[in-house]
């Protein structure tokens, strides 16, 4: 018994006569192999250019010269409860902050920060750290994050801390901060950030202080762009004597701020 | 003779002087504990409150090119601090009212002051020719005498004549919600400290109020009734008064007398063996 292939058969298919006598699940095999290795090309393209978005290094790149201006809005809401007794006090403020980078040198921006009749200067690295605050206003111990150093991964966990001292108290602080993601197309990093100071903690006087919210850095800026994020506070404050216990009063605070970069001037 | 007289009364101006130097120096009223343990817990909360809210600042702004913003930050505890402060200005006050009809509420220091007439004795030495004169000056001076002493002693006639009326306007001075934040707090202060007699009798005096016969003796200083005097003679060697119209009146009574001997406070936390205003033991 002979089998008995005509190459005519084949003929529409492939060109070469030598092809046509191989089965044709083969050619198609063929086809489709080289088919995946395109789809496997883009892949990868498409993979390396992930990969690039996904972990990128993000740092301050701010020009000498340049003033950039800030709208700072803060809505703070302090609450106050004793027994029956519960009293609200809402305020709101609005402030444009100036920042005028003085000069660079050794990695480390020089600025020169107006707040309306306030005036300070920062020295900041390019992580965002502060190396010093010569004449600053409000707080003196100001506790910011810094972004890692190398590449920024996404999804990860980045972690800065600091024991604040306030009067007689030493309280460690924290800020939390993941990259969410990466807009190539207007060169935008966004962060999830989330904060949390650790006070002491006992059965009659409980307080937390926690925040979070979104920030977003101008990659092409090399600037912050915006955030919005909430500060939470509680206080309980009770009194145990004789194995008796009672709550006497109750503060909250929550802070809503936002800022965003409203300009940059030569 | 005439001199014996002068050292008599100005003897009896010297002891009575003492008595009311002896209790205003004394600091011990039936509020001072519970007002001592309330400044001290809004002191100790407070001043949590305002390094918290260094601490706050400090979270607000954890970017670094953007510093804080300075703003005038509203705070809802300045209504505690307010009402508070009636309270601190009010219980005091209720005290010099139980004060008041404690010293002077059984009549019995009406009548002695009545007894003892200065200006006859004063009108006594002025010779023969002079001594209708010198009688129709006694009473001048008598009234003198009275307006002198009743100044010394913070006395007046206005203010003073009904002890239950001044009171009640002075506890309606504060609004009834901030009333009922004080009881809530005075329930507080009785629930930590049971054994605390003083407070239990201002808490009574704020809720009950007082009697009127409690206090007649002071009404009688001024009106000199002898109806008054006559009616508290029934009750001999009675220096302290019943104040307050609840049952716990005896308690209360007996705790306002003590307050002004004994600085420690009684019941269980005396026996506790610990300092119930030290707020920083933690």
């Amino acid at each position: 018994m002979t089998i008995c292939r005509k190459p005519v058969c084949r003929a529409n298919i492939s060109s070469k006569p030598e092809f046509a006598f191989t089965s044709p699940v083969i050619v198609a095999d063929t086809y489709s192999i080289s088919h995946k290795l395109i789809v496997i090309c883009i892949i990868c393209l498409l993979v390396f250019e992930t990969s690039q978005v996904g972990a990128i290094q993000i740092g301050y790149n701010l020009k000498v010269g340049k003033t950039y201006k800030f709208a700072v809005t803060k809505k703070i809401i302090s609450e106050t409860n004793a027994f029956e007794l519960k009293n609200v006090a809402p305020s709101e403020s609005k402030s444009e902050i100036t920042v005028k980078v003085l000069a660079f040198r050794d990695g480390i921006w020089v600025l020169d920060i107006h707040d309306g009749d306030n005036h300070t200067r920062r020295y900041l690295r390019q992580n965002g750290a502060i190396v010093s605050t010569p004449g600053e206003f409000g707080n003196p111990t100001p506790f910011v994050f810094s972004f890692p150093p190398g590449d920024c991964e996404q999804g990860k966990m980045y972690r800065s801390q600091m024991l604040l001292q306030i009067g007689n108290g030493q309280f460690p602080a924290k800020w939390d901060l993941i990259l969410t993601g990466v807009n190539t197309t207007d060169k935008k990093a966004a962060f999830q950030i989330s904060g949390a100071v650790a006070f002491p903690w006992d059965k009659v006087i409980q307080r937390t202080l926690t925040a979070s919210g979104t920030y977003k850095f101008d990659l092409e800026a090399g600037c912050p762009e915006s955030g919005d994020w909430v500060v939470s506070y509680l206080l309980n404050y009770g009194l145990k004597e004789n194995a008796l216990e009672k709550e006497l009063w109750n503060f909250k605070e929550t802070r809503n701020i936002s800022f965003r970069l409203i300009g940059v001037e030569p | 003779m005439n001199n014996r007289k002068y050292i008599a009364v100005i003897l009896i101006t010297l002891f009575f002087s003492f008595r009311n130097y002896r209790a205003s120096a004394a600091p011990e009223g039936i509020e001072t504990y519970f007002l001592i343990w309330m400044m001290n817990h809004e002191s100790k909360v407070m001043s949590i409150l305002a390094n918290d809210r260094k601490v706050m600042e400090c979270l607000s702004m954890p970017i670094g090119i953007v510093p804080n913003p300075v703003s005038a930050v509203k705070t809802s505890e300045e209504k505690l601090w307010q009402i508070n402060s009636i309270f601190f200005k009010v219980l005091p006050e209720i005290n010099q009212i139980v004060e008041l009809a404690r010293r002077f509420g059984s009549g019995r220091f009406t009548k002695m002051l009545e007894k003892i007439n200065p200006g006859e004795w004063v009108t006594r030495c002025i010779p023969g020719p002079g001594y209708p004169w010198g009688n129709t000056m006694s009473s001048y001076y008598t009234d003198s005498f009275r307006e002198s002493f009743f100044s010394l002693f913070g006395l007046k006639k206005e203010r003073d004549n009904d002890l239950p009326i001044r009171l009640d306007n002075l506890i309606k001075t504060i609004s009834d919600s901030d009333r009922r934040l004080l009881n809530q707090y005075l329930d507080t202060f009785i629930a930590l400290y049971p054994g605390n007699k003083p407070t239990q009798s201002l808490d009574n005096i704020i809720k009950s109020g007082m009697k009127k016969e409690a206090t007649t003796g002071v009404a009688s200083l001024f009106g000199a009734s002898a109806t008054v005097n006559a009616g508290l003679e029934s009750k001999p060697g009675s220096e302290s008064v019943d104040l307050t119209t609840k049952e716990g009146s005896d308690t209360a009574t007996i705790a306002i007398a003590s307050t002004s001997i004994n600085t420690e406070p009684s019941g269980d936390t005396a026996s506790a063996g610990q300092d119930m205003f030290n707020i920083w033991k933690n």
